[in-house]
């Protein structure tokens, strides 16, 4: 290309606003981390934006998530920076096992476009979605009415029922985008490796953190 | 502004770019990540600020006629363009640019279409009866004329590659046919 010699002759200041942005946040941009919306370059813990009507997330710059995310007409909703960890959460064995889910990990979203709650269980294929027993839901909303305040699409109920803990938390749904991400790339063979469940354990280190830190948001 | 650019934009960017390159290069590690994490900061401050008067005047009744309003002056535009928040998108700016274009490139039996727009990186092509056809002068001015038109359009994108004018082969043609 010409631009280089061209450049120095043209009296126009030609692309100012990526030479800024790239002196700014040098190790922010990436090169395929740009906003979904405006196109701006990325810092690497940008927020969300979840698009219900299309199921789909978007990477997003502050301006974008700021101006869009909060309009109130649910086109593009903000997804929160914080998971809350549900201290009181009460759920048996034996309602657990009503999910028929098969791993001991799942997460559990209102849809708005598809009027109920949708259930996901990671895999190493990716998240699966379980039929949902709706009886048992509404018997676990009825012992923990904090269930009947989750925000649809960009919240969910994450479970953590593996070796033995019972967690429970109101999560992000990037995070839990993010968990089945990691699952899909690092899970081996039947029971998933060490590796796996090294990572598995960090994710929900990580997500305990994020409390206190709202600067902890990666893609998984 | 205290260096008294403030008041011609083009001159302003101009001398922008040129701090952003000396302090690119500077010797001091720590002046220079000190200088980048203050005008970071002061970008945040005011892009944050922005966005929600962005948001305010969006919801407003006639807040259409008020972005269009804000978007034709030259300044506005560039701040808005700066902090991401300018309300076309950079594809649709690149667009309008080449369609802007198309009338003048017409004449000369050429054509413009963007062939790409990803991560930054915009790619046209130029078609037509050859460039070859085209009287030099106007070839060599040709790129220039594109690239200043879409970038002054969109001056976020990185990289904008111009397909189909090959000046080497176009300039041996050209003389060839003298």
């Amino acid at each position: 290309m010409t631009g280089v010699e061209r450049m120095a002759l043209s009296t126009q200041p030609g692309n100012w606003v990526a030479n800024v942005l790239r002196f700014v946040r040098p190790r922010d941009v990436a090169a395929e981390d740009y906003c979904n919306l405006c196109s701006a370059p990325l810092a690497a813990n940008h927020p969300h934006l979840v698009e219900p009507a299309k199921h789909r997330l978007l990477c997003v710059c502050r301006g974008c998530a700021t101006l869009l995310g909060n309009r109130g007409d649910n086109r593009y909703r903000a997804v929160p920076e914080y998971a809350r960890r549900l201290e009181d959460f009460r759920m048996t064995d034996a309602e657990w096992e009503a999910f028929a889910i098969p791993i001991g990990l799942a997460f559990f979203v209102r849809s708005t476009p598809d009027r109920r709650i949708v259930a996901f269980y990671p895999g190493p294929a990716g998240s699966t979605e379980s039929l949902l027993d709706l009886q048992a839901w509404a018997q676990l909303v009825a012992g923990n009415p904090i269930l009947a305040a989750l925000e649809p699409d960009i919240e969910a109920l994450l479970v953590n029922r593996v070796k033995g803990a019972r967690e429970y938390y109101l999560a992000p749904i990037d995070r839990c985008y993010a968990l089945v991400g990691l699952i899909r790339t690092k899970w081996h063979g039947l029971s998933g490796g060490e590796e796996a469940w090294k990572a598995i354990d960090e994710f929900f280190a990580g997500l305990h953190e994020l409390r206190d830190n709202a600067g902890a948001r990666r893609h998984g | 502004m205290s260096t008294g650019n403030g008041e011609d934009p083009q001159q302003a960017l101009h001398r922008l770019q040129e701090l952003i390159r000396v302090l690119d290069a500077h010797p001091d590690p720590a002046a220079k990540e000190t200088t980048r994490e203050l005008l970071a900061l002061v970008l945040d401050l005011h892009g944050i600020g922005l966005a929600k008067l962005m948001g305010i005047v969006t919801a407003a009744e006639d807040g259409t006629s008020i972005l269009a309003r804000l978007v034709e002056d030259k300044q506005v535009e560039a701040m808005l363009l700066l902090h991401g928040l300018h309300p076309d998108d950079l594809e649709t700016r690149v667009r309008r640019a080449v369609e802007r274009l198309r009338p003048h490139l017409g004449v000369h039996g050429l054509r413009l279409d963007v062939v790409e727009i990803a991560s930054g990186t915009v790619r046209l092509r130029v078609h037509g009866r050859g460039a070859a056809m085209i009287k030099a002068p106007l070839l060599w001015m040709l790129p220039g004329e594109i690239e200043d038109a879409v970038v002054e359009a969109a001056p976020d994108i990185e990289k904008i590659l111009i397909d189909g004018l090959d000046l080497e082969e176009a300039a041996a043609a050209v003389r060839a046919a003298e």
